[in-house]
């Protein structure tokens, strides 16, 4: 049995559908990511998990136990939100020790757990400072001590990284990771970055208008997309909208440009229209000798992105991009050159059509 | 005209007769003072709710294991404290200054206490409106001293 079991939930805010049929289980000591775009019902499944919104459909179970109707502060739940949420009356030590004070822990334990969580997120000494003395950075490490003070079973967390500058971001969802694998706690993570989701998760959720969209590994999601939405969302991608030339051949056409591709197209004939996706990093400017799969085109920008060197690729009415590792000796075209691309079958992928 | 002359009479006739005793306790002009001074009150209690994520810090409480009462009592009354003081003194400064229901109810209060006095000993009203700057200025430090350490104040945020 999983630890969490999110099954059939749905939410309501009277006319508009926040969420629709979600299903999930979530085993003990994994991190689930909800990715999706603002709005797409991520937030408050969470907060039905939290027990701060109450589903209008469905069950939410944790650890076996029916926790639909319990109320939050009953819940075995740690929780970090975005704004932080400190309290700024209170010292750090005052706001990781919430919890246990509510708890009627002795003084001795609290000041125990206290030291144990500041050393945790590597923030020994801190004790005695508020809030407002504090970075954005530190903020959240000390709402994250705080949630974890407690030793919950689930924790939860609502876009903690949204209200950090880049650099921080990515030292702190490693600091979130290492942590969370160091304590073994089965997480929930809410992001609508899809590098921070694809970095630091076991699995990740991909939501779109309050429906779940393909769930699956980081490496499933990114190489094997199911819907467009997916395609799109996660990663850039060149999707194009192909017909079927040859369903046993797995041959497609678009701009009188042809296409193998490896996946299989049971269930299509001659002539149907499809969606399909290459991903830039699997498109490379032609070498000599190649034959299969090219596509010919103009060379209509490029643009320097430190690590990688990103070109477009115009094919007719559609713009390609093409993603190139940086070197200092490469050797790039022009804008205007005339110019072929290639990708292997396996990288053609077909994705299923949007549900209308 | 004439409606002046009226009102003259109605003034002289409500003021050179001793106060019509309407009621024979305060709760009245309590009440009135209540009315009075619930606006600014109000007002100040808003800005200091406004002013805090009263609804995150609730549901980061709650997700804490506290009870209404806790949260009430040590997450928004101690986060809201120098927006209820500073209702506490605007009405205090109101209530202290404030003359017409005093005097129409026959309650004694600060105000009606200076005029009568002012009508028999020029000088004393004028130690008393010294007194009442002290009260005025004790408030004030009364408040910054409370409201220390409340979010804002002090060192500003370092480190990273």
């Amino acid at each position: 049995m999983a630890f969490i079991e999110i099954k059939n939930v749905s939410k309501y805010f009277g006319k508009t559908v926040a969420v629709k049929d979600f299903n999930l289980n979530v085993e003990k000591g994994e991190l689930v990511s909800f990715l999706g775009p603002s709005g797409c019902g991520k937030t408050t499944t969470l907060r039905m998990v939290a027990g701060f919104e109450v589903p209008s459909e469905g069950q939410v179970i944790i650890d076996g136990k029916d926790m639909t109707f319990t109320p939050p502060n009953q819940r075995p739940v740690g929780m970090v939100f975005q704004a932080y949420a400190l309290f700024p009356n209170m010292t750090v030590a005052g706001n990781i020790g919430f919890g246990l004070k509510i708890a009627k822990k002795p003084k001795e334990e609290i000041e125990q757990r206290v030291k144990e969580m500041l050393a945790l997120i590597h923030m020994p000494g801190f004790e005695n400072r508020y809030p407002h003395q504090l970075s954005g950075g530190q903020q959240q490490r000390v709402a994250l001590a705080r949630a974890l003070a407690m030793h919950p079973q689930v924790l939860l967390l609502d876009e903690p990284l949204s209200a950090l500058d880049a650099k921080i971001r990515v030292s702190l969802r490693a600091e979130i990771r290492a942590i969370q694998q160091e304590l073994g706690i089965t997480t929930i993570y809410v992001t609508h970055d899809q590098e921070e989701a694809l970095s630091i998760s076991d699995r990740v959720v991909v939501m779109n208008n309050a429906r779940i969209e393909q769930i699956g590994t980081p490496f499933q999601i990114y190489n094997f997309p199911q819907t467009e939405f997916v395609a799109q969302f996660v990663g850039t991608l060149n999707a194009v909208l192909a017909e079927i030339a040859d369903v046993k051949e797995g041959l497609l056409c678009f701009d009188g440009q042809q296409v193998h591709t490896a996946d299989k197209l049971e269930g299509y004939r001659n002539g149907d229209k499809i969606m399909v996706a290459i991903r830039p990093e699997r498109l490379s400017l032609v070498s000599e000798g190649r034959k299969a799969n090219v596509l010919k085109g103009t060379i209509k920008n490029i643009t320097f992105l430190g690590s990688i060197v990103r070109i477009q690729v115009k094919l007719g009415e559609n713009v390609f991009y093409v993603d190139t590792f940086n070197n200092p000796y490469l050797t790039l075209p022009k804008v205007g050159d005339p110019t072929e691309i290639t990708c292997s079958r396996e990288a053609v992928l077909v994705l299923q059509q949007q549900p209308a | 005209m004439e409606n002046f002359y009226q009102s003259v009479f109605a003034v002289e006739s409500l003021y050179g007769k001793p106060p019509l005793v309407l009621t024979p306790t305060p709760i009245p002009m309590i009440a009135g003072y209540i009315v009075l001074s619930l606006p600014y009150m109000f007002r100040s209690v808003d800005a200091g709710l406004r002013a805090i994520d009263i609804r995150t810090l609730t549901e980061a409480a709650l997700s804490l294991g506290a009870g209404w009462g806790t949260i009430i009592t040590q997450v928004i009354f101690t986060n809201i404290r120098v927006a209820i003081l500073s209702g506490v003194f605007l009405t205090f400064a109101i209530v202290m200054g404030e003359f017409v229901f005093a005097s129409l109810l026959g309650w004694p209060a600060f105000a009606t206490y200076l005029e009568e006095i002012g009508s028999m000993r020029p000088y004393t009203p004028q130690a008393l409106t010294l007194v009442s700057f002290g009260i005025t200025w004790s408030m004030m430090m009364l408040i910054q001293w409370l409201g220390r350490g409340a979010p804002g104040a002090g060192e500003a945020a370092f480190g990273h």
